[in-house]
């Protein structure tokens, strides 16, 4: 708990700090469906959220045996926190490099296969969870909406990471499996590299 | 030479199985695009020039040649240094040669697999890395005309990922000696295709 505590001393004042308007993350309803799933859909259907979910959850997922219980212990209060700050209209968006910052720092790690440290997993995954939850106000719901709107996104945060954790960590019996996990990392990591070139270029 | 006995039947099986399909895909990919768009012209854009192909499935079809572990560091170094070679593109940094370079890739890489080159796992990485930056180069020049540099991205390094499992795939042939063979003439050929290159914007 005192380590949760020391995570949100001192990344969430950097977070807030690196948070910029912007447009790229935050979400409008999808026709269709409501706004929980509407919510729930929306780090599937956000390139630079998928990305970084997908490096967050094959970096857990990677080491054997899974624990899921830590990073998840940190990610699910610290999106909870960011998701209800974009209610204040403080923050609308997340500058887009630190989320693909982040998503490069997970698949570079991912790809070198190193244990991570539990402490330094920690904050990245306090991080993740911060930009994550910022970057998905819910900008065309009003009332209840936004807040079902955001539940969702939060539910499908956890849902997305989770799952991604728990199938790749399936996925690291055989020696094969587990360079096919280093390979996505790699994969991750170029994506990412490329897209923060193209977003400072900018 | 040390097969890669750690790799069991059914991945081996499974990437052949890859192996068969890729290349009617890549085959049938080969036509310009005037504009590219988000996802799938960033996945077609490797899969349209055959230097690309080339160098790409030669990658994997020399890292399945040397055994582990430079069948999978190859391929984990080559999208890594791809990337910043791509970056390099993407800001505007100009490199000489690229097209050169990436013609050079696929002879090198080709005459690397044909003579069945077995030098350290550094200097493979090396060389692999150093070619790399071209093919990276090629493509971040050309990303900023996507409309969306997100998902081109992610397609153009999808796209590389699974030619070079397509050059795995067909490199692990290598554990049987009519195999061998085969591999080995996929390098003449990747070879020969360098070559033509070459000589074509040499001539040019």
């Amino acid at each position: 708990m005192n380590a949760l505590r020391a995570i949100l001393r001192r990344g969430l004042p950097v977070a807030l700090l690196l948070a910029v308007p912007a447009t790229a993350g935050a979400h409008t309803v999808i026709s269709g469906v409501g706004p929980y799933i509407s919510g729930v859909l929306h780090p599937f259907t956000t390139p630079a959220h998928l990305l970084l979910l997908l490096g967050l959850g094959l970096l857990v997922g990677r080491q054997a045996p899974l624990k899921l219980k830590t990073p998840l212990a940190v990610f699910i209060p610290i999106s909870a926190l960011a998701l209800a700050l974009t209610t204040t209209g403080l923050v609308k968006t997340v500058y887009p490099p630190i989320l693909i910052g982040l998503a490069l720092l997970a698949g570079a790690l991912v790809a070198l296969g190193k244990p991570l440290p539990a402490r330094a997993g920690g904050v990245v995954f306090a991080l993740a969870a911060l930009a994550l939850g910022l970057d998905s106000a819910a900008d065309n719901a009003t009332g209840w909406g936004i807040a079902k709107t955001l539940l969702g996104t939060w539910t499908g945060l956890i849902i997305a990471l989770a799952d991604i954790a728990y199938y790749s960590s399936k996925f690291n019996q055989w020696q094969w499996q587990q360079v096919g996990l280093r390979v996505a990392g790699s994969w991750i990591t170029a994506a990412s590299l490329m897209i923060l070139a193209f977003a400072l270029r900018r | 030479m040390n097969p890669p006995s750690k790799f069991n039947r059914p991945a081996v099986l499974g990437l052949l199985w890859l192996a068969l399909w890729l290349p009617p895909l890549t085959a049938g990919a080969h036509q310009e695009k005037g504009t590219v768009w988000g996802f799938t012209s960033g996945f077609i854009h490797p899969l349209t020039g055959l230097d690309h192909i080339t160098a790409m499935v030669a990658v994997g079809l020399w890292g399945a040649f040397l055994g582990a572990p430079a069948m999978w560091v190859l391929p984990v170094v080559f999208p890594l240094v791809m990337a910043f070679g791509g970056a390099l593109g993407v800001l505007g940094v100009p490199l000489p040669g690229v097209e050169t370079g990436i013609a050079l890739s696929s002879l090198i890489l080709g005459i690397c697999v044909a003579w069945g080159m077995r030098p350290p796992l550094w200097v493979a990485a090396l060389i692999v890395g150093t070619f790399a930056i071209f093919h990276g180069h090629a493509h971040g020049a050309e990303m900023p005309k996507a409309a969306n540099a997100m998902t081109y991205a992610i397609g153009f390094v999808i796209a590389t990922g699974l030619l070079h499992l397509t050059g795995i795939a067909f490199g692990l042939l290598v554990r049987w000696p009519w195999g061998k063979k085969l591999v080995r003439l996929g390098g003449v050929a990747i070879a020969l295709v360098g070559f033509g290159f070459l000589f074509h914007f040499i001539s040019a």
